[in-house]
């Protein structure tokens, strides 16, 4: 072996994100089987997933307080939807996202609030890259408009995977298709875009 | 124009804001006085399992018109709200016969028309051109003939907002999304959807539908056609812009064919055969998750791996002699482990980034033999730095979060695409009309023309038939008066020519079977009344 090689074991090699402490110290299936025989057991769970659920709502809303409303709606329907819920088939918090995104769909088709894009100008110049073109400043106010216009499946696909850097395997939790597909389509949308951008 | 409100840079909430707003007090107080939550919670799933039984009638009732087998599946999966409704008539998921095609090429050319008894199988030493009338028949057009020998459509009554799966009789599996479908004017669709099926396995089933396996010059090998159409009542639906129909084979060795992609039928002209055209984006890996922890998987990935990073000899001389190339090479000596567990060391001597990739991505998804001691080498020693940049953007979609952010190296990648891409993912239909699990015919070194004349004075519809391995190629003549031409055949290879003529009204088959040899490539057949 070589006095300069590198060696890299297995074990040392995980990828997988490493959980904190607070996560570790939940042992959230057996939370979700108590919370399923008592609401009062879902506190745990509630205090884990409320901020992320909030704004990954507030930032598709623009009324704070209406987001604070649709929060709660999203974990009073969870627990009354828990006895349903089997762990195995998707992890509760995609579980909680999928709830939070109908009830969203819901308020849209109700007129009861405009749909916001909350956009990263940081992340607007990685979605130039990701769609391999070399940046230019007047692409910006192009893109912009191009996501407002798409559609609205597309439009969430890239939400979660640029603006709230979620995993292909989240995302597909979430929306409830398979991840190959997801990977695909969003191929699929980065391409179409660079087609419309290079073409202006 | 969207009701859709931008904003940009919006100033992020702290969570010290949020935090106040947390009342689960008065969240579980809603939940204990909703009345009887659980049972209400029942409700809900009982409610969703009576839509699955509507369909249930709807597609059984279609299928006892049919005078078919009444044995519809149709389950619920409460988690995915997926309906699976399945083809009755379809016994098990076993693929259809593994092709009759091996018994007798010729049969199932003369077959293909309407009402007609069995022929007589030709060999390869037949001299003469066998013919055979139909049962007499009268059509106008060869076209007319080919509507009537049509396959049945299968037929399949299907709900717009839910996840549905049909299984057709030959054992196609179809996953289609909810809300797949728009209408022309790119409205989605409500209500209930007609999906029509044919499928093509046999080389019988395709002469029949008058197809051909030809992508504009080239020879493609059919793993097996279909044609799907959907409608909404009288409209003619398509799919979704970036919808996706997932698509599985039920012939394993197409599944397992990496080769296989999606083509799309551009021109289906009955008498005329078909032209397709590939779809490249339509087969991508399995995902990560379809690997188990501890399960051997087919170790033929690592082939895969070499071949898309292996480089010429010449490629790297040319790349040495570029300032700006990336040097590093990578060898592997290990002892493989099952996939999840710990072990297992990587020798990586320090260069680009791609090397520790590959490594990194060696390590944790090759599918490796318990405790068998395996030496594998790969060495790259210079790539091209235009190549380099085209393999990352290549990978570069299949982003996943493992950073690696070693040295300059910090990009993100899902090795997963590299080594799962072998076998098994299904194909992904991204538009409905007739549809083809293809691959093109390999590099093909000796081949050649085979010319003949035929003096039918007719409307014919002249085609080649050959095998690879189990897969049949079907070639559209090139016609040039009466001389008929078949470009790029190999040779010595088994060919049956196949012809279907309408004179008079009448329709009359004629096949040859011979060898396609270098020095025969002139060969006069007759038609024969």
């Amino acid at each position: 072996m070589p006095a300069d090689s590198l060696i890299i074991k297995a074990a040392n090699m995980n990828t997988l994100p490493k959980k904190n402490d607070e996560e570790a110290a939940l042992d959230e299936p057996a939370c979700i089987n108590l919370a399923k025989q008592d609401p009062l057991k879902f506190k745990p769970l509630y205090e884990k997933y409320y901020e992320q659920i909030f704004r990954f709502i507030y930032n598709r809303i623009e009324d704070k307080n209406l987001a604070y409303d649709i929060t709660a709606d999203v974990f009073y329907k969870s627990i009354l939807k828990l006895p349903a819920y089997e762990y195995q088939q998707i992890p509760f918090s995609s579980w909680l996202y999928r709830i939070a995104r109908n009830e969203l769909i819901d308020i849209f088709r109700k007129n009861k609030a405009v749909r916001v894009v909350s956009i990263n100008s940081l992340k607007i110049k990685d979605i130039i890259d990701d769609i391999d073109l070399d940046y230019r400043e007047e692409y910006r106010p192009q893109l912009i408009k191009l996501i407002k216009n798409l559609d609205d499946d597309d439009l969430q696909l890239i939400e979660m995977r640029f603006f709230e850097n979620k995993s292909f395997k989240n995302i597909s939790e979430i929306i409830g298709t398979a991840e190959a597909a997801v990977k695909m389509r969003l191929y699929r949308l980065l391409k179409e875009m660079k087609s419309q951008l290079a073409g202006r | 124009m969207k009701n859709r409100k931008i904003i940009v840079d919006r100033e992020e909430l702290p969570a010290a804001d949020i935090k106040p707003n947390m009342d689960f007090d008065k969240v579980v107080k809603r939940v204990t006085e909703a009345p009887k939550y659980i049972s209400k919670t029942k409700k809900v799933i009982g409610g969703i399992s009576t839509g699955a039984a509507i369909i249930v009638i709807i597609v059984s009732g279609i299928y006892l018109s049919k005078n078919q087998k009444n044995e519809t599946d149709v389950s619920h999966n409460s988690s995915t709200d997926k309906n699976i409704s399945k083809m009755p008539e379809q016994s098990t998921d076993k693929p259809p016969a593994d092709n009759p095609i091996k018994q007798g090429v010729t049969n199932a050319a003369v077959n293909a028309a309407p009402g007609k008894q069995a022929a007589t199988a030709n060999t390869a030493h037949n001299a003469s051109l066998n013919t055979n009338g139909t049962n007499g028949e009268k059509y106008n057009s060869l076209n007319d003939f080919y509507k009537k020998t049509s396959l049945p459509m299968q037929l399949f009554t299907i709900a717009a907002n839910r996840d549905t799966t049909i299984t057709g009789a030959q054992g196609t599996k179809l996953v289609i999304k909810a809300n797949s479908f728009t209408d022309a004017a790119n409205k989605p669709v409500k209500g209930q959807i007609t999906m029509a099926l044919k499928e093509c396995y046999t080389l019988e089933d395709m002469l029949k539908e008058g197809l051909t396996t030809m992508a504009d010059n080239k020879i493609l090998e059919s793993g097996g056609m279909i044609y799907l159409d959907a409608k909404s009542g009288e409209t003619q639906l398509k799919l979704k812009k970036f919808e996706e129909i997932e698509m599985y084979n039920p012939i394993p060795e197409v599944m397992a064919n990496t080769n296989m992609c999606v083509f799309y039928g551009e021109t289906k002209l009955p008498a005329g055969g078909t032209n397709w055209k590939a779809d490249n984006y339509s087969r991508i890996p399995y995902p990560v998750a379809a690997l188990t922890a501890g399960k051997f998987h087919d170790t033929a990935s690592i082939d895969y791996f070499a071949s898309h990073f292996r480089f010429s000899k010449d490629k790297m001389i040319e790349a040495l002699k570029k300032k700006d190339s990336i040097k590093f090479s990578v060898s592997f000596n290990e002892l493989m482990k099952p996939i999840g567990s710990s072990g297992g060391e990587k020798e990586l001597k320090p260069g680009t980034p791609l090397c520790e990739f590959l490594s990194l991505a060696a390590n944790n998804y090759i599918p490796p033999i318990q405790g068998a001691t395996r030496e594998t080498a790969f060495e790259f020693n210079v790539m091209d730095k235009a190549d380099y940049e085209k393999y990352l953007r290549e990978y570069k979609h299949y982003i996943e979060d493992k950073n690696l952010n070693k040295g300059n190296f910090k990009m993100h990648y899902d090795a997963s695409d590299v080594f799962n891409a072998h076998s098994n993912s299904p194909f992904y239909i991204g538009k409905i009309g007739w549809i083809n699990c293809d691959s093109y015919k390999g590099p093909m070194v000796n081949v050649n023309e085979i010319h003949f004349t035929l003096n039918s004075q007719t409307e014919e519809d002249v085609k080649l038939i050959f095998y690879s391995g189990k897969r049949p190629s079907i070639v559209k003549a090139l016609k040039t008066g009466n001389t008929w031409c078949f470009p790029n055949i190999p040779v010595n290879k088994e060919v049956t020519v196949t012809g279907t003529f309408l004179k008079d009204g009448v329709i009359q088959k004629a096949s040859k079977v011979f060898k396609a040899g270098k020095k025969e490539t002139l060969r006069q057949l007759e038609y024969m009344q």
